[in-house]
């Protein structure tokens, strides 16, 4: 579809080439005209110049007259120079009817004919000078004069008759290139003025119909323009509330980030002091591991002294049988003593009582036995309880060991583990260092973008305010469109 | 027992019961000696020990007295007559003379118990001291019944 410049330019191309042709024709015609013109005066100085010629020829023919009959050479005058008048009139007339052969030839015809005619003046003057005017007169007798003169006429006569011919042929076109004219000009203007009232007509309705449609566009357009404005206003107002609100959180995060690096370096320093702490720690589970070993040792020397107790508990204890066995052997033989001392009688008596003291000393030394047996077997118990205490410990002290062992690996790992943690809590600091300076700078950057926004807020007033403004200026071109197709 | 004023006795523990023998009974005391049950006997009879060459029969006093527990350590060999016949008890606790005053009779109810064997009871430091009689502590058809198995041995 053409747009309506396009429209309005090719009406303004077709209305310039309308124009165009007719200022051409018009200017073809004018071309001719003044061409005509120009050969019509051409002609009239042809036949200015035709009778210039004949009309000397006379005067000069009446001078002779008067010169005959007076012999007053006032009446030569006219004859005085006269052909070189001729001869310069011949001339002129021979370069304006360059163009016309037939005149031409004419031309070459008359020349003579003068020629002869000035010869012929000029032998009657010398007549007339010499013999009077009787011989003059003689002279003249014939008509010779009088035909050639009438000869010479003739020719010119058909010379200007052909010129006026020319004349009324070049009236003609005239005539025609006018007519022409006026006619291109007149059915031009009239076309031209017909296009420019049709291309007027269509412009408009275009004018009405695209216009008018653009501009109710335009208007719909201003409206929603218009709302939107108000709630990029309502949201930039939101946006800079934002923004306040986003700057005093990123000036908290600033014032946090500072303090995490603060404690980010107390953590360096801790994790340093915690890798020497575990450095020191891992020579001391060494120094305990070689206290454990020694206490291996001594334990596995109680362990064997105590069984070497045992043992001799238990050599004890079978001397101890051996010792019950003669006091029980020793009970039993002091009372059957005493059964005999006592069958003995009265003479048995003191061998009784020996007997008697013999069996409480059996009693004693069993009793005594016993005893011993009881501390033998509770010596015997706590070695063993000893021993298996011991056994224990000494597994204790290899779980200790193990478990010592393990710790110091624990401790190793610790030591390798805080230092990665030193690095980390370096690399953490560092971070947070750039960070603090990425959040200063995003805090520069958020109170740009909030004044940004306040700018855009106030851009939004402006959009609105020109919203507004373009909704007044579309209701008054449409206004003023619809008046125009009303009109 | 016979006498009951000879005065010396010899004392015997089985379990916290104290026995007492007349000492002229007694022949003497020794250890433990294995011993042969014999089939048909009574559960205080527990069989014959071999005491110096002669089938001797033994006597269990725990099961004798009627007494739970008794781990009997020696014999004590009596003479019985022309017989001799050995008892099982825990302890031979040593030889002692007591006094008829702390011995009294065996109350009449227990006449026909069957207690014959018990001549006197009477208390040895806050313990119960049972005097036997040597004599009736084995029966007479259980004797004959001994006799007629060793005989036929």
């Amino acid at each position: 579809m053409w747009t309506f410049g396009r429209k309005v330019a090719a009406g303004f191309a077709v209305c310039f080439v309308l124009l165009l042709g007719i200022g051409a024709e018009a200017y073809r015609s004018l071309h001719s005209l003044a061409r005509t013109s120009y050969l019509v005066a051409h002609t009239h100085v042809v036949i200015e110049h035709i009778n210039g010629v004949v009309s000397s020829l006379t005067e000069v023919e009446n001078g002779l007259r008067g010169f005959i009959v007076t012999g007053d050479d006032i009446y030569l005058e006219p004859y005085q120079g006269a052909d070189k008048a001729a001869a310069s009139l011949l001339r002129e007339l021979r370069e304006l009817i360059g163009d016309n052969p037939a005149q031409q030839k004419r031309l070459d015809s008359l020349e003579p004919l003068i020629t002869a005619r000035l010869e012929a003046m000029k032998k009657t003057i010398d007549l007339r000078r010499n013999g009077g005017i009787a011989a003059a007169v003689e002279g003249a007798r014939g008509g010779e004069g009088r035909k050639a003169t009438d000869r010479i006429r003739q020719i010119a006569g058909q010379m200007e008759q052909e010129e006026r011919d020319l004349l009324k042929r070049r009236a003609d076109e005239v005539e025609s290139a006018s007519s022409g004219g006026t006619l291109a000009i007149v059915v031009g203007t009239v076309f031209c003025l017909l296009f420019i009232s049709a291309t007027g007509f269509y412009l408009t309705r275009s004018l009405n119909t695209q216009i008018g449609s653009a501009v109710q566009h335009i208007q719909s357009s201003s409206a929603e323009l218009q709302s939107a404005a108000t709630q990029q206003a309502t949201g930039a107002k939101e946006s800079s509330t934002s923004m306040t609100e986003i700057t005093t959180t990123i000036s908290e995060l600033l014032a946090t980030s500072r303090q995490i690096a603060e404690s980010a370096r107390r953590v360096t320093g801790v994790a340093e002091q915690t890798t020497e702490a575990a450095r020191s720690g891992e020579g001391t589970l060494q120094a305990a591991n070689t206290s454990f070993a020694g206490i291996r040792r001594q334990t596995d020397l109680i362990v064997n002294h105590m069984l070497e107790l045992g043992k001799k508990s238990q050599q004890i204890g079978s001397v101890l049988d051996i010792v019950l066995e003669l006091a029980e052997q020793t009970n039993i033989l002091s009372i059957n003593a005493s059964i005999e001392a006592a069958g003995a009688g009265e003479s048995g008596k003191r061998f009784g009582v020996v007997a008697d003291e013999i069996r409480k000393l059996a009693d004693r030394v069993s009793g005594s036995a016993k005893e011993i047996r009881g501390l033998i077997d509770d010596v015997r118990g706590a070695v063993n309880t000893t021993v298996m205490a011991t056994e224990t410990g000494s597994k204790a002290v290899d779980a200790g060991v193990k478990q010592f062992d393990d710790v110091a690996s624990a401790f190793r790992r610790i030591a390798g583990l805080v230092t990665t943690t030193t690095d980390a809590a370096r690399e953490i600091e560092l971070s947070t260092k750039q960070q603090t300076t990425a959040v200063e700078q995003v805090n520069i950057a958020i109170a740009n973008t909030a004044q940004a926004t306040r700018e855009t807020e106030a851009s939004s007033g402006q959009v609105l305010q020109t919203a507004s403004q373009l909704a007044v200026l579309s209701k008054d071109l449409l206004r003023l469109v619809k008046s125009q197709s009303a009109a | 027992m016979d006498n009951r004023n000879s005065g010396l006795l010899l004392l015997c523990r089985v379990q916290t019961l104290f026995c007492a023998l007349p000492l002229a009974h007694v022949l003497e005391t020794m250890r433990l000696l294995p011993i042969d049950p014999l089939p048909g006997t009574p559960a205080f009879l527990p069989g014959i020990a071999l005491i110096r060459g002669l089938p001797t029969p033994v006597i269990d006093m725990a099961s004798l007295l009627d007494v739970d527990g008794g781990s009997a350590t020696r014999l004590v060999l009596l003479k019985v007559d022309a017989r001799q016949v050995a008892l099982m008890v825990d302890e031979v606790a040593g030889i002692r003379a007591i006094a008829d005053h702390a011995l009294q009779d065996l109350p009449p109810l227990f006449d026909d118990s069957g207690a014959a064997f018990v001549s006197a009871i009477g208390n040895l430091d806050a313990s119960l001291l049972v005097v036997l009689q040597g004599t009736r502590l084995v029966p007479h058809e259980l004797w004959t019944q001994l006799d007629a198995a060793r005989s036929s041995a």
